[in-house]
């Protein structure tokens, strides 16, 4: 029997990640040498720093802040964890009160990281539905406030969760300039249209449109993105997190496993 | 619980990913920042096998399971022995090397096997910089077979050592003919001279992925999942480590960057 569980997204190519957000940059493959021609399989890849399941460190939006390295190895090995599993409010907001009795339900002991489940992650529509990005649930941002001060306050110093994104695309500012533009008039990173819009791209409006994100990411470590969460039986397991290990960065891909324990494993 | 971290980190122009002619540096480009945007993102270019990475039977065989069809069991948690081969720069290791190991009595049958020859202790990549790709100690080919042979027999399917490299580095063709060279002699992929040398690097020039330049990765890559260039193993006080290898998730890769934890004096129970 397999006592692992993989809640980690695929990177792939095939999928539309990394094309909606102009900060984004999709992944893209290259054969560098190939074994019907070279005799080795190797090749190159460009992505971004923000891709399909991923770690949010405090360095995210406060250069003076910790980055994703400066996660001791002890908090993402084996590490306890509380599943909490709650149901978005009709159009997908995660509301402060409906969060707080999911959290107060669970009882998350001091010291766990915190699962926050939707059951968003557990289908396979990430492959190719724009719903999937655009429409995630999310945090409001005081919402996102409230989760802040009630994790730190259990002694819990990671949240995973299955939403895309903390905020949602859809209804920030910014989708009224560029993500409701058709994909032809918004090419992504590294396109001209991307760099010239991000040059005027200022932080006020950085502020709502990661208003969630980092509302939380300044208190709270996060993992973005998770996926098959719905296969995690009861309300404790354990985790191990392994960020891509680049120095000196806000954001990384990482790879998620669980190993559930106690009720339900 | 004392976890050790025995992943290379991944900054600009790191040497293990930027020497070989089929390397592309690890390249960070920031898209927004935290003067302009108030947010610091990035694009990242970088080979398939930067850093400390997991490399498959996949690179030498297209039928074999790539990163996202592998047993994720068999990767966390691993009992795994510990085996000193203490080796300086560009030394091979050998048949008598492994010898030495076979016998030892904290190998087990089934253990992963951690390979240290202290290589990637005392941030010695920092240091060296290309040199550190260029000269680590790496497998002889007849070293390499006995090193199967011994992790055949006592049923090891995975290996890691701090070696930044386990093949023959490129000896008798891409050492001479391009990582000999200045850098700026031999730009990187994608450059133009990088494809081109790479049109020419094949099997019917004598030349290309297996021998004589990589004879040794062949080897080891068809016997286990072979895990190379960690660093600060020298932190490990334990024979016996758990250890745990979890590659970036990419879908239909041939092997991945990953990240490499061990828990050091583990509990028998654990």
């Amino acid at each position: 029997m397999n006592n692992v569980i993989n809640l980690t997204r695929p990177i792939t190519p095939h999928s539309p990640a990394g094309t909606y957000l102009p900060w984004e940059a999709p992944y893209r493959v290259e054969d560098i040498v190939t074994l019907k021609v070279n005799g080795a399989n190797l090749f190159h890849i460009t992505m971004g720093s923000g891709a399909a399941t991923r770690l949010l460190a405090p360095n995210l939006g406060d250069p003076e802040a910790a980055t994703t390295r400066d996660l001791a190895p002890e908090r993402l090995l084996n590490r306890e964890a509380t599943v909490v599993r709650v149901t978005p409010a009709p159009g997908g907001a995660l509301e402060a009160d409906r969060l707080r009795a999911a959290i107060e339900a669970a009882a998350p002991r001091h010291g766990d990281a915190v699962v926050l489940v939707t059951g968003w992650g557990d289908t396979d529509h990430w492959r190719t539905d724009e719903q999937y990005y655009l429409d995630t649930p999310f945090l409001p941002e005081p919402a996102a406030e409230t989760l802040a001060e009630l994790l730190s306050g259990l002694g819990v110093d990671l949240l995973l969760t299955d939403c895309a994104y903390l905020d949602q695309p859809r209804r920030s500012p910014l989708a009224q300039e560029w993500i409701s533009l058709p994909p032809w008039l918004r090419p992504p990173w590294p396109s001209d249209a991307t760099r010239v819009y991000l040059d005027h791209y200022r932080p006020d409006q950085a502020r709502r449109d990661w208003a969630a994100t980092l509302a939380l990411t300044s208190r709270i470590w996060s993992v973005v993105g998770l996926v098959g969460c719905g296969a995690l039986p009861g309300t404790r397991t354990r985790l191990t997190i392994a960020p891509l290990p680049v120095e000196g960065v806000g954001e990384v891909p990482c790879t998620v496993i669980a190993f559930p324990t106690g009720d339900g494993a | 619980m004392r976890v050790v971290d025995l992943t290379l980190p991944l900054y600009p122009y790191m040497p293990v990913g930027s020497v070989w002619a089929w390397d592309s540096p690890f390249v960070l480009t920031p898209v927004t920042t935290h003067e302009r945007q108030g947010v610091a993102t990035h694009q990242m270019s970088f080979h398939s096998e930067a850093g400390t990475r997991l490399m498959l039977t996949a690179c030498y065989d297209d039928t074999a399971p790539r990163i996202d069809e592998l047993d994720y069991q068999k990767l966390t948690n691993r009992d795994t022995v510990v085996l000193d081969v203490p080796k300086q720069a560009g030394e091979e290791i050998e048949p008598e090397d492994i010898d030495r190991i076979a016998d030892d009595p904290d190998y087990r049958e089934g253990d992963a096997v951690l390979l240290r020859t202290g290589w990637g202790d005392d941030e010695r990549y920092r240091k060296l910089g290309d040199e550190y790709a260029t000269t680590t100690p790496h497998f002889s080919l007849p070293g390499a077979e006995r090193f199967a042979e011994l992790l055949k027999e006592k049923r090891s399917d995975l290996m890691l050592t701090d070696c930044a490299y386990i093949g023959n580095l490129g000896e008798k063709f891409m050492y001479p003919e391009w990582s000999s060279r200045k850098p700026w002699d031999r730009p990187p992929f994608p450059s133009q001279q990088a494809r081109i040398y790479l049109r020419h690097y094949t099997p019917q020039r004598g030349a290309g992925g297996g021998a004589p330049d990589w004879a040794s990765s062949v080897v080891l890559h068809k016997a286990t999942s072979p895990v190379a260039a960690l660093a600060n193993c020298g932190a490990l006080r334990s024979k016996r480590v758990k250890v745990t290898v979890l590659p970036l998730f990419l879908a239909g890769a041939h092997g991945a960057p990953c990240t490499v934890l061990a828990v050091d004096e583990p509990q028998e129970s654990q």
